[in-house]
């Protein structure tokens, strides 16, 4: 499969294309972490939070490799891998020396809050909207081109596609923006 | 063209060399405009970052059937390939029989409308009384908030049934439902009042979790009872067992 496609794939979310990128590459990969004080429990988490890495780099950017698929996946699996260990290590080592544990700062509590109050609101009002526009905001948000959203939900042409995902957009931001929460989180942040 | 949509289309980045400076110019020259621009902002902003957190969350559930689909070989499967071929073909079978983790989603997402829903009319009174400010955090979509003050209140003496529907709605809407499963399922046996409400959401919080076969059994009685989720109740039963 040529590396394009892979990547074409990923980001369709194609489950042959992610079956085949597992079956060829995580042997390697669970090799690599279990000659490295891990599990094969820990090889699987690696290689999901590896592919997630690589979906957001698809999403966010025209992703264009100069090497193999499997090189690059293999790449960040050990650097995740790696990362994964040394922090393990140096809590190993705190532990050892007897220095006094690790005080994580607390994470003020307002801010987490104020997170958490965000990502309800948003929960709250997408739900509500049409299961065609949390489609079209899914996919437009995720770096699919306008003529792939036309496709996909079977619009007639691009005007028609570009005028629902506008019509989706104003719908949800208005219900966001019509909420009290959204208005108290507002004059918070101002 | 209204402002929010010159401001979505800014945002976008789709506007036009003269429409992007005419938008600048009117926001440098009008407070309210420069209010609404910057409210309009944090809305993109959130449905920006909430629509890719969904999407990325139907990855995650693509990656994670495409890891249960063919398994690449390994040195303990090649001494147990009989026990294997077994195993695949009774797990096929129960994939066959019930929906996977992608229907699990989308039986959920299409059916949880808790604002549209009449029989949850009740919920959204405003209620004042001391010890009961579940329904004010609920009706403001402060469900961080809502959770905590309805499981104190069904923990508490003066615990209502409703309070019970209130802590599980909220926690359908922050992906919490499986800390108070318990509850629900034994709601669900006791209830009165409140019985229909609390099967169907316990239902669908059972379809989230793919436990599949309590949902359709779950949604048994509702099929029976002559009330508001009979018909839906009736569909969703059916589109389980399909």
């Amino acid at each position: 499969m040529k590396v394009a496609q892979i990547i074409e794939g990923i980001r369709l979310h194609d489950r042959k294309v992610l079956n085949r990128i597992y079956r060829e590459n995580f042997p390697q990969i669970e090799k690599f972490v279990l000659n490295n004080q891990g599990s094969s429990d820990h090889a699987r988490d690696v290689f999901q939070e590896a592919m997630i890495v690589v979906y957001r780099n698809i999403c966010t950017r025209d992703l264009e490799l100069s090497c193999k698929f499997g090189t690059y996946l293999y790449s960040i699996c050990k650097n995740i891998w790696l990362q994964e260990r040394k922090k393990q290590m140096l809590r190993a080592e705190k532990l050892r020396s007897g220095a006094a544990m690790l005080v994580r700062e607390p994470e003020p509590e307002r801010d987490f809050l104020m997170e958490e109050h965000r990502k309800s609101l948003f929960q709250k009002h997408f739900a509500r909207i049409s299961p065609d526009c949390q489609k079209i905001l899914m996919m437009y948000f995720s770096s699919y081109r306008i003529d792939e959203i036309r496709k996909e939900m079977g619009y007639r042409d691009h005007h028609h596609t570009s005028d629902r995902k506008y019509r989706c957009m104003n719908s949800l931001m208005k219900r966001m923006m019509n909420d009290p929460l959204f208005k108290r989180l507002n004059d918070e942040q101002s | 063209m209204n402002n929010l949509d010159r401001i979505i289309s800014y945002l976008n980045g789709e506007s036009t060399e003269e429409q992007r400076r005419e938008l600048e110019r009117k926001i440098r020259q009008d407070p309210d405009l420069l209010a609404e621009f910057e409210a309009a902002s944090r809305a993109y902003e959130l449905m920006r970052s909430g629509s890719r957190a969904k999407d990325e969350d139907q990855f995650r559930s693509s990656l994670a059937a495409a890891m249960q689909g063919r398994t690449p070989r390994t040195g303990r499967q090649f001494l147990l390939p009989v026990i294997l071929a077994i195993a695949a073909s009774l797990v096929l079978s129960l994939f066959f029989l019930w929906p996977g983790k992608q229907d699990a989603v989308e039986l959920f997402a299409s059916h949880f409308h808790p604002e549209s829903d009449p029989a949850l009319e009740i919920l959204f009174q405003p209620d004042r009384s001391p010890g009961h400010q579940g329904n004010a955090y609920f009706n403001s979509g402060m469900y961080p908030e809502a959770f905590e003050a309805f499981r104190k209140a069904v923990a508490s003496e003066t615990g209502r049934l409703q309070d019970q529907l209130g802590l599980l709605l909220s926690a359908l809407y922050l992906e919490r439902e499986a800390e108070v499963m318990e509850m629900a399922m034994e709601a669900c046996r006791n209830n009165g009042k409140h019985s229909e409400s609390m099967l169907w959401y316990t239902s669908l919080a059972l379809i989230r979790q793919e436990r599949f076969e309590e949902a359709a059994a779950c949604l048994e009685s509702l099929t029976i009872l002559e009330g508001s989720y009979r018909k839906v109740a009736g569909k969703l039963q059916k589109a389980l067992l399909k």
